[in-house]
């Protein structure tokens, strides 16, 4: 039924006897938009910038959470990082915008204490994919390392004995005994947000947005809401979620496939 | 010595209470008391012989009463004509989600605001009725609307499907300037777009704040309005454009109805500004500055001038002050005058477009009943408790004139929006005198303070001379479907625009790039407004 929408000029009250059919017409638009290549490469700098960037920190967080030896500082330490995770997508963006103004925000006041002239972050293209790996360090590090917390609990504490009596130092024991542990989660987490890339960050993306830094941050899932949501143009927004639901399912398999051959780890 | 200091003390508390007295304002009473005590018998002009209940869906602003029985306006409408309104109100951030989700459910309610969604959208999904045939139900709207203004009241495809809402005075906004830093500067306000551009570049090389730090003023700030668009409006009429309120249609001085980026100086507008951007005389964050933001600017003294609502000269002096910056004063002065010498500014529009009647509300057979309620509301007894209250509890009648009582306007327009007179979001027609009432607080013109005068200014003197009728945004089929791709999504003219603003591209860039979006669907979306607006002009 979902489909249907993508042969209609659908009309919400209508319905589909009172919509009209157009054939292939949305499909004909959307790969005749100019943009359209521009929207997937944005979609994917942004979110292979974020995965590349934000999915091993957690992963290093657990690891230097767990060598710490003072429990109640680990505790807070860990009770800290997870904060952020709970702070709303529109406050976080709020955060940034204020933060980030050069004429109001904190960055601007140091940048004019220094001597410098504010960068307008923000409004400058170049700089989104930063404000983007930036801001999503901070809130999702904590929160995203507590699987692999849990995934070092699951360590066999046998094999760190075995290690020290061969002789291993508190890094090798990382190396060769904690790293290959984590692999297996590390793995089926990787390949699992890689299914999700194209729809993850969509909010604060979508939220960061203003007319100098479209060329950077208009994405494949915010063409799709705003054609669907803002104007309203259902058929449209359909076929281009639907192209967006086929790249992430190549991409599902082609990590899959890579995974396979490399480490002899798959979800398939 | 004990008794100096004694009768120091005392002065100084005889001073400090007789100083707080005098400040002290009436206080305004609970709304939801304004019709205790009170009994309001039927309207001779109309009182329904079977209780109508009107269900509906439309948007709310903060400054009116949420709870909608705590307001007593609807309490009293229901009184009056037996017809009672059970309005949901919804928020404005994200309202055509909202209306999307109920067209989506089926349920619709007996009238609704269209908001973003639009009113051409909701008659394309068979929703709303057209109000042609029904013109004669509501003989006192017709008439509050006049004849030379029904073309603001009509949509593009010629159809009246709204009950309006019609303000009176053409004033509402105002280009301003700090008065002080000019004094500073020893200029007077500019006159010309030579000193317009002579008084930005002094604003920004001489620390106007005085806070030690040149590069922090901004010498024109500009709003962005909801999504971009509005930010150019007051530099879009110097360059003798007279563009519609979302600044993307306007109307050439022939009379042809195009988009803005037709009209002959748009292409030197663009150049001009992009210079203004590079030399740092205009906001660096014109894409980001909504309304609270520029607010915020103003009143920690880094704008040297900008163009939002009169009321904020009154308010930001005020804050400047209370912040320490005593000589702090924010005029209001003519429009910004182009280098052509093109002078002009928006008039607030006078006719808006508020309650759509569904089609629900035809299958129930409720239409005639909820048109006669409308219809009441712009009578003169609808009018007096729209624009004044109740009698004895929020007016007065004084030598046959109706006076609101001072506790309701002693604080501008706050108080009085704050019981629910002039409710704007159910709409009506406001008359001059009841907004001059809440303008001058019972004083008059001399007796005002330099910031309230300012704000006088700004409403009803300083840009009288300059005022055009802004063009509405014709929402045809082409602008309905290319809306959102060719002029404000990413790749739209109206982001284009604003990227030349910043340096992102040239001028030739962007008319090369303009072409192409014509050529993909925005010569439809020009082609079909002319058409439009011949038909709504009856040419």
């Amino acid at each position: 039924m979902v489909f249907a929408h993508l042969f209609f000029d659908y009309k919400l009250l209508r319905g589909f006897e009172g919509s009209k059919y157009v054939g292939f017409r949305w499909f004909e638009r959307l790969f005749s938009n100019p943009n359209l290549l521009q929207y997937i490469l944005n979609t994917l700098k942004l979110n292979l910038s974020a995965l590349i960037f934000l999915f091993p920190l957690p992963m290093i967080f657990a690891i230097l959470l767990n060598e710490l030896r003072n429990l109640r500082f680990k505790k807070t330490v860990q009770t800290l990082s997870y904060l952020p995770h709970f702070v709303s997508t529109v406050v976080l963006v709020s955060m940034i915008m204020t933060i980030a103004s050069p004429s109001l925000g904190l960055l601007g006041k140091w940048a004019r204490a220094a001597g410098q002239t504010p960068i307008n972050y923000l409004a400058d293209p170049d700089y989104f994919v930063l404000v983007n790996v930036v801001s999503g360090a901070w809130q999702s590090i904590g929160w995203d390392a507590v699987i692999f917390m849990s995934a070092l609990a699951g360590i066999d504490q046998g094999l760190y004995e075995a290690a020290r009596i061969d002789g291993a130092n508190r890094w090798k024991q990382t190396l060769h005994v904690t790293l290959p542990g984590l692999m297996t989660t590390f793995v089926l987490l990787l390949i699992m947000r890689v299914g999700q890339m194209l729809s993850v960050n969509f909010e604060k993306v979508y939220l960061l947005q203003n007319n100098l830094n479209l060329s950077a941050s208009e994405m494949l899932p915010t063409f799709v809401y705003k054609t669907g949501m803002e104007s309203r143009n259902y058929g449209y927004a359909t076929a281009a979620g639907l192209f967006n639901s086929v790249i992430s399912l190549v991409l599902v398999f082609a990590a899959n496939h890579i995974s396979r051959r490399v480490t002899d780890i798959s979800l398939m | 010595m004990k008794k100096l200091t004694a009768l120091f003390l005392a002065l100084a508390m005889l001073l400090s209470m007789t100083a707080v007295l005098a400040e002290e304002k009436p206080a305004v009473p609970d709304p939801k008391s304004i019709l205790e005590g009170v009994t309001l018998e039927p309207s001779k002009a109309l009182y329904l012989d079977n209780h109508v209940e009107i269900t509906g869906m439309g948007v709310h602003f903060n400054n009116y009463p949420t709870e909608f029985d705590g307001a007593y306006y609807f309490p009293a409408i229901e009184k009056l004509t037996n017809a009672k309104f059970m309005i949901d109100w919804r928020v404005q951030d994200g309202y055509e989600t909202q209306v999307a989700t109920t067209l989506a459910s089926g349920k619709l309610p007996d009238i609704m605001t269209a908001g973003a969604y639009g009113i051409i959208n909701l008659a394309n999904e068979g929703a709303i009725i057209p109000l042609d045939d029904y013109l004669h139900l509501i003989p006192d709207i017709v008439e509050a609307v006049g004849e030379d203004r029904m073309a603001d009241w009509r949509q593009a495809d010629g159809h009246i499907y709204t009950i309006p809402t019609i303000v009176d005075v053409p004033g509402s906004q105002s280009v301003m300037i700090r008065q002080d830093w000019l004094d500073q500067l020893g200029m007077k306000a500019p006159e010309t777009w030579d000193e317009w551009v002579a008084m930005w570049r002094a604003f920004r090389d001489n620390d106007m704040n005085g806070n030690g730090d040149t590069t922090d003023e901004i010498p024109l700030a500009l709003e962005m309005g909801g999504s971009g668009e509005r930010a150019m409006a007051s530099l879009m009429n110097a360059f003798g454009i007279r563009a519609s309120s979302d600044t993307q249609f306007c109307v050439l001085d022939d009379g042809t109805y195009t988009m803005v980026y037709e009209h002959p100086r748009f292409m030197e507008f663009l150049q001009a500004v992009q210079d203004l951007y590079k030399e740092g005389l205009i906001d660096p964050e014109f894409t980001m500055r909504k309304q609270a933001e520029l607010f915020t600017v103003m009143d920690t003294g880094l704008v040297g001038s900008a163009m939002t609502w009169a009321e904020r000269a009154r308010i930001s002096t005020t804050t400047n002050r209370e912040a320490g910056d005593e000589d702090a004063l924010w005029t209001c002065v003519a429009p910004i005058k182009g280098p052509h010498g093109d002078q002009m500014t928006q008039e607030r529009k006078a006719v808006t477009p508020v309650w759509c009647i569904t089609y629900a509300a035809e299958e129930a057979g409720k239409v005639e009943d909820i048109l006669k309620v409308f219809n009441w509301n712009f009578t003169q007894e609808g009018l007096v408790l729209y624009n004044y209250g109740i009698e004895g509890k929020t007016y007065d009648v004084v030598d046959g004139k109706y006076v609101i009582k001072p506790e309701f306007v002693s604080n501008g327009f706050v108080d009085y929006r704050a019981t629910g007179m002039e409710y704007e979001p159910f709409g009506g027609r406001w008359f001059t005198d009841a907004f001059t009432q809440c303008l001058f607080a019972g004083k008059t013109v001399d007796q005002l303070d330099d910031a309230s005068q300012s704000f006088y200014n700004g409403l009803a003197v300083v840009n009288n001379d300059y005022f055009y009728s802004m063009p509405q945004t014709l929402e045809t089929e082409a602008y309905a479907e290319f809306r959102g791709e060719l002029i404000t999504g990413a790749g739209g003219v109206c982001v284009l625009r604003d990227q030349c603003i910043a340096g992102q591209m040239t001028v030739e860039e962007f008319a090369a790039k303009y072409q192409q979006l014509k050529d993909m669907g925005l010569q439809q979306v020009i082609d079909q407004g002319a058409q439009a607006y011949a038909t709504i002009m009856g040419n």
